[in-house]
């Protein structure tokens, strides 16, 4: 199986329910099966937010899924069907989803994600997921 | 060595982001911005549409936002300069663009950093993702997804997200 076929599969149980329902943490069993130990996941935003720093090791970014994630978003949306590009060691994934943010109840809708996946011998080392999360960082600078 | 392959489209796409995207390997400080933009501003088609993702609030110019047509976007990258300096990339030898595209679609990844002028703020971007489509050899749509907390923050202050409908 290739990257790009990976990739998809990482995906599968949350577009599974694309339109239909809340994200789940178990939507993402398929995304963990393919970890490596040592994967690194970044979100590219200021630090100062619970997830500025990213995450290191495979048991922290499931951590981050099934439990840090809920603690800050609630009614996670994925918007439509993901698109993959890709090549090699290299996949892209291009979507948008709808979250509230619990901190301060904002609803942000149709934001944009870059998910850049790096693969070594099938697994996942980094991801990078670039976010345009401005609600989100705004509502951790208010005191 | 040739090996008489002909090229993909996802090569010949790269290759004309790449020429697109070249300013950004000339120093901000040697930066001709009267000229610096021309080989992207060739690359566009007429009807180029540019997109900056974000919330967008009249009170925020330039960005988030579209912009439509070539001559809008030769406009906004001319009025740019007096919202944001020093616009680089962070390292472009240790990190240089990359690019990853499939079919008409190239998927830029860019880390740069940048000072916002009404603040002095300079922001770093770990990384941005410019979503490029061609058309016919050129430019058809610009879709930008990057972090601009600082600058909208700069524009209309903490607690913004709160505040809006």
């Amino acid at each position: 199986m290739d990257n790009m076929s990976h990739a998809r599969r990482a995906y599968s149980g949350l577009e599974a329910t694309a339109g239909v329902r809340a994200i789940e943490s178990s939507d993402y069993s398929h995304y963990f099966s393919l970890l490596a130990d040592n994967v690194v996941l970044k979100f590219g935003i200021p630090a100062g937010t619970p997830i500025g720093g990213g995450f290191s090791g495979k048991d922290a970014v499931i951590h981050f899924f099934t439990t840090t994630a809920p603690e800050l978003f609630e009614n996670v949306q994925l918007e439509g069907p993901l698109e993959f590009l890709g090549s090699q060691d290299r996949v892209v994934v291009l979507g948008r989803e709808s979250y509230t943010i619990r901190k301060t109840g904002v609803r942000a809708r149709s934001k944009a994600f870059a998910i850049v996946l790096d693969f070594q011998d099938g697994l996942i080392i980094r991801d990078h997921e670039i976010k345009e999360m401005t609600e989100f960082v705004d509502g951790w600078r208010i005191n | 060595m040739n090996t008489g392959q002909p090229w993909t489209k996802e090569q010949i796409n790269i290759g004309l982001a790449k020429n697109a995207w070249s300013y950004y390997y000339v120093h901000s400080s040697l930066r001709d911005t009267r000229t610096c933009y021309q080989p992207l501003f060739d690359l566009c088609a007429e009807d180029v549409v540019w997109f900056h993702e974000g919330p967008q609030d009249p009170r925020v110019p330039t960005y988030p936002g579209e912009v439509r047509g070539k001559q809008a976007l030769v406009d906004m990258l001319t009025w740019e300069n007096d919202i944001v300096a020093d616009l680089d990339l962070v390292d472009p030898i240790a990190r240089p663009i990359e690019f990853v595209a499939s079919g008409d679609r190239v998927v830029v990844l860019i880390e740069e950093r940048y000072k916002i002028i009404k603040t002095g703020v300079t922001v770093h971007n770990d990384r941005a993702a410019v979503v490029m489509d061609f058309r016919d050899g050129k430019i058809s749509h610009f879709r930008i997804i990057a972090n601009l907390s600082d600058y909208i923050e700069s524009q209309i202050g903490v607690g913004w997200s709160t505040k809006m409908d």
